[in-house]
C-alpha cells in the first residue's frame, strides 16, 4: 500500500501528481506512465478540492491517500476529518453552466466512487481500472 | 444606388496560458478576463496548448469568460492544448463541443 498525507490546501494537491508517478511507475503492467497518471490526477484532485472547499470550507486540515494495487484495479482511499458534505448535492450540468462539473468528471474516470461517514471521518473511495498484472507480478498490498 | 459603408475595428485580446490551470490559478485567470472584458474586448483567444492540465474549477473560468463574451456579442475561442491529458476535461464534460477550439499552427 502507498500513502500520502497533505494539508487541505489547493497549492498542496498539486504534489498529488508526483505521487500518482512514483506509484504507477513501479507498476509493471504501466508502460507509459504519462498517459496512465492524468486521468487518475484529475479524478483525484476533483475528489481533493471538495474536501478543501465544501469539507473543510479552506479552514486547517488534511487529507490522507491511500492506494493498493490489486489484479485489475488500483483502488484509492481519501480520509479526511472534515464536517460531512453531501457529494450528491454538488450541481450535475444539464446546460452550460459554470459549476458541478467534479463529480461529474469523477463518475466517468472511475469504475467506483463511493462515500461513508464513520465516526466523524469521511472515508472515500475510487476504484481505477488497471490492466491486469501477471500472477507472478501481482502486487496486492505491495508498497 | 448609394452605399454607406461603415466600418469598425474589433478589438481582440490573446492570452497565453502554461502550466496548470486549476483550482489554485483560475481566480487569477478570472482577474485578468474580467479586467480585459471590462476594457470593452469580448473577442478573447486563450492559448491553451502549453497547459499540462486543468481540472473543473479551471473550466469553470473558461465557461464564464465565453458567456460572458457571447452576452456581448464576441466570442471565446480556444487553442487546443497540446497536452491530451489536459484537454481531457473538455471531453468529459462535453465541452468541447460549446466552446470555439482550434489546433495550435
Amino acid at each position: 500500500m502507498y500513502e500520502l498525507t497533505l494539508d487541505a490546501d489547493l497549492e498542496e494537491l498539486r504534489k498529488l501528481a508526483d505521487w500518482l508517478r512514483l506509484l504507477l511507475s513501479e507498476d509493471p503492467s504501466v508502460t507509459d506512465v504519462e498517459a496512465e497518471v492524468g486521468g487518475m490526477e484529475l479524478a483525484i484532485h476533483e475528489l481533493a478540492v471538495n474536501i478543501v472547499v465544501h469539507g473543510y470550507k479552506r479552514s486547517p486540515g488534511s487529507i490522507r491517500f491511500e492506494a493498493t494495487r490489486h489484479a485489475d484495479a488500483w483502488d484509492f482511499v481519501l480520509t479526511d476529518t472534515a464536517p460531512a458534505f453531501q457529494q450528491d448535492l454538488v450541481a450535475e450540468p444539464d446546460e452550460p453552466q459554470e459549476h458541478g462539473y467534479g463529480l461529474m468528471i469523477i463518475r466517468q474516470l472511475t469504475r467506483d466512487f463511493s462515500t461513508t461517514r464513520i465516526d466523524n471521518t469521511n472515508i472515500t473511495r475510487l476504484t481505477f481500472d488497471a490492466a491486469p498484472l501477471a500472477a507472478s507480478t501481482s502486487a496486492e498490498g505491495a508498497s | 444606388m448609394k452605399f454607406n459603408t461603415t466600418t469598425e475595428t474589433v478589438q481582440t485580446a490573446t492570452i497565453a496560458l502554461d502550466g496548470r490551470l486549476d483550482a489554485v490559478n483560475s481566480p487569477a485567470l478570472r482577474e485578468e478576463l474580467a479586467k480585459i472584458m471590462g476594457s470593452g474586448v469580448h473577442e478573447i483567444t486563450l492559448d491553451l496548448s502549453e497547459l499540462e492540465f486543468v481540472d473543473s474549477a479551471g473550466l469553470a473560468a473558461l465557461v464564464s469568460a465565453m458567456k460572458t463574451c457571447r452576452q456581448n456579442g464576441g466570442d471565446l475561442e480556444l487553442i487546443r492544448p497540446r497536452s491530451d491529458a489536459a484537454y481531457r476535461v473538455f471531453e468529459l464534460t462535453k465541452f468541447d463541443s460549446v466552446f470555439k477550439i482550434r489546433s495550435a499552427s
